[in-house]
């Protein structure tokens, strides 16, 4: 990859990475210095990694950021979530809200995998290579998490 | 075969459609040979029954509830329901989770509350700073351009450190007849230790022969000092390679002479002591050095002696350059400097001038002229 790609993967990826980074942390400014580490680490990589390859290795890097963090800080999923805009119309936003809370009660492996398929739309193996995983594995922790979101949902009594 | 005792199942699949080109001419044989039956097709119809609509009120009492026993059909539910939230469901098996939802009203909640498990993108968040991630095209170059002048930068800043601010404080400074002014790199202050840095001795020193020195104390190893002579002529750096008594100090001695002692300040003996790793001389030197400390050993002999410190040394040296008479050394002027420097490079005629109450000073060089009057105390 050279200077012009690289480029193009801040062009690409930096907003999916942030998302990821986000919604994993719910912190703006830990957010953005993930992203930012996470392009560093491209960089000083820079001749060994292709170009088509780039989007799941600036996932692989953040998620090992994040564990790093986690272990660091010792993060709980409950923490605070931020105070931040739903780009959802108002009549949804109680459920979504609420979703949001369910993401944030999920482990770190569940989350990442969750926010790997919904809004990456990584498939299951794509998603196995980046977290080391086979694609059972994969599948099963994703059936996992939607459960726990499931049965969050419903203690939580939403009107559907 | 048609014939009269199977003709009207014929007469039915006619009817409906069902017989093929071949079983109709066949038909058609049969009822020529039997006309009474083909009025009976004539008048053959179908009757169908037109469909009511019926709805059975009472299905809730028929329904049972999914016992403990049913927690398989639970999970088959939930497995086909997570099937088709991911889009790997079969047909078939989309069939019967719709059979399954049917006949549980209950699943339809279920299933609703898992398809809200699907998480979507929130567009609005993004990343703001991309233009700082990005690099320039050809940055391999500038970093390594960065890198280099970076370690320049840091090495001039290294030598400027040892250069400059490696301390020296009062260096020994001893200026010789010919002016050559020898140096003890040496850091110390007044009753203080030694701790040589590099060549503690100067080349310019020679020895002459041995002298006894008063006053000693138990010294340790690998010390050398400066005393003056009880004349106050001679410098003598004495180094002392052993232990010894107050008194009847063996020892080699290297002697200065000069002719004029002038230029070094008499009252100070400075116990110089080597660090050595060997050695544990150096943890006791404060003590040493201050037990060294004999003003009274020397005298001067000269009563134009001026005892000079090094920094009074340096001042008289630049106001000697400079063809400054004051014989105050103990700082310098600074008006008086430039003007000699202006003076002696003789770009210009200086005049200063200075009384109880005020400066003045008055330059002309190259046909243009100042001058300014100020307060002495400004």
């Amino acid at each position: 990859m050279d200077v012009k790609d690289y480029n193009k993967c801040v062009d690409l990826y930096s907003d999916s990475i942030f998302r990821f980074a986000f919604k994993s942390v719910k912190d703006e400014e830990t957010a953005n210095d993930l992203v930012q580490d996470a392009f560093i680490r491209l960089w000083q990589h820079i001749e060994k990694v292709e170009l088509h390859t780039a989007k799941s290795y600036l996932f692989k890097i953040t998620n090992n950021l994040l564990i790093d963090l986690y272990r660091k800080n010792k993060y709980v999923s409950s923490v605070q979530i931020a105070d931040y805009q739903y780009s959802y119309i108002d009549e949804y936003s109680d459920i979504k809200e609420h979703l949001d809370k369910a993401v944030n009660t999920l482990s770190q492996t569940l989350k990442t995998i969750l926010l790997l398929r919904d809004y990456e739309e990584y498939s299951y193996k794509e998603i196995g290579e980046i977290l080391d995983l086979s694609e059972s594995q994969v599948k099963v922790y994703i059936f996992r998490a939607r459960k726990k979101l499931k049965d969050y949902l419903l203690s939580a009594k939403i009107e559907l | 075969m048609i014939n009269r005792f199977n003709y009207e199942i014929w007469f039915l699949d006619y009817v409906e459609g069902k017989l093929s080109v071949q079983d109709i001419r066949m038909l058609n044989t049969f009822l020529e040979q039997n006309p009474d039956l083909k009025e009976e097709l004539d008048d053959f119809e179908i009757i169908s029954l037109k469909k009511e609509e019926f709805v059975y009120k009472n299905k809730d009492i028929l329904r049972k509830e999914l016992e403990s026993s049913d927690t398989e059909l639970i999970s088959e539910f939930e497995d086909l329901s997570l099937k088709r939230i991911e889009g790997i469901i079969t047909s078939e098996e989309l069939n019967s989770m719709d059979e399954l939802m049917r006949l549980n009203p209950s699943f339809v909640k279920e299933y609703k509350l898992l398809e809200l498990t699907k998480l979507t993108t929130d567009k609005s968040l993004k990343y703001k700073y991309k233009n700082h991630l990005k690099k320039n095209v050809g940055s391999g170059a500038n970093n390594l351009i960065r890198f280099v002048t970076t370690i320049a930068a840091m090495s001039i800043l290294i030598v400027f450190s040892a250069l400059f601010f490696n301390k020296r404080e009062n260096p020994i400074m001893v200026t010789k007849p010919d002016n050559s002014i020898t140096v003890f790199n040496t850091k110390y202050s007044e009753g203080s230790t030694f701790q040589p840095s590099g060549n503690t001795e100067s080349n310019s020193i020679s020895s002459n022969d041995d002298n006894k020195l008063n006053n000693y104390q138990k010294k340790k190893t690998n010390s050398k000092f400066i005393q003056f002579s009880d004349d106050g002529n001679d410098i003598l750096i004495k180094e002392e390679n052993k232990e010894s008594t107050t008194e009847g100090l063996q020892s080699e001695l290297r002697r200065i002479e000069i002719a004029d002692a002038i230029d070094v300040k008499p009252a100070r003996n400075f116990n110089i002591e080597t660090t050595n790793l060997e050695t544990s001389s150096g943890l006791n030197a404060p003590t040493l050095s201050k037990a060294y400390f004999k003003p009274d050993l020397v005298q001067t002999s000269k009563q134009s002696d001026i005892a000079l410190t090094p920094k009074e040394l340096i001042i008289k040296n630049v106001k000697d350059k400079l063809n400054i008479k004051d014989r105050n050394y103990e700082n310098i002027d600074p008006v008086k400097a430039i003007v000699a420097v202006v003076d002696k490079t003789g770009l210009g005629k200086v005049d200063y001038a200075l009384n109880s109450s005020k400066k003045e000073i008055s330059i002309s060089i190259g046909g243009i002229s100042f001058s300014r009057k100020w307060n002495s105390g400004e």
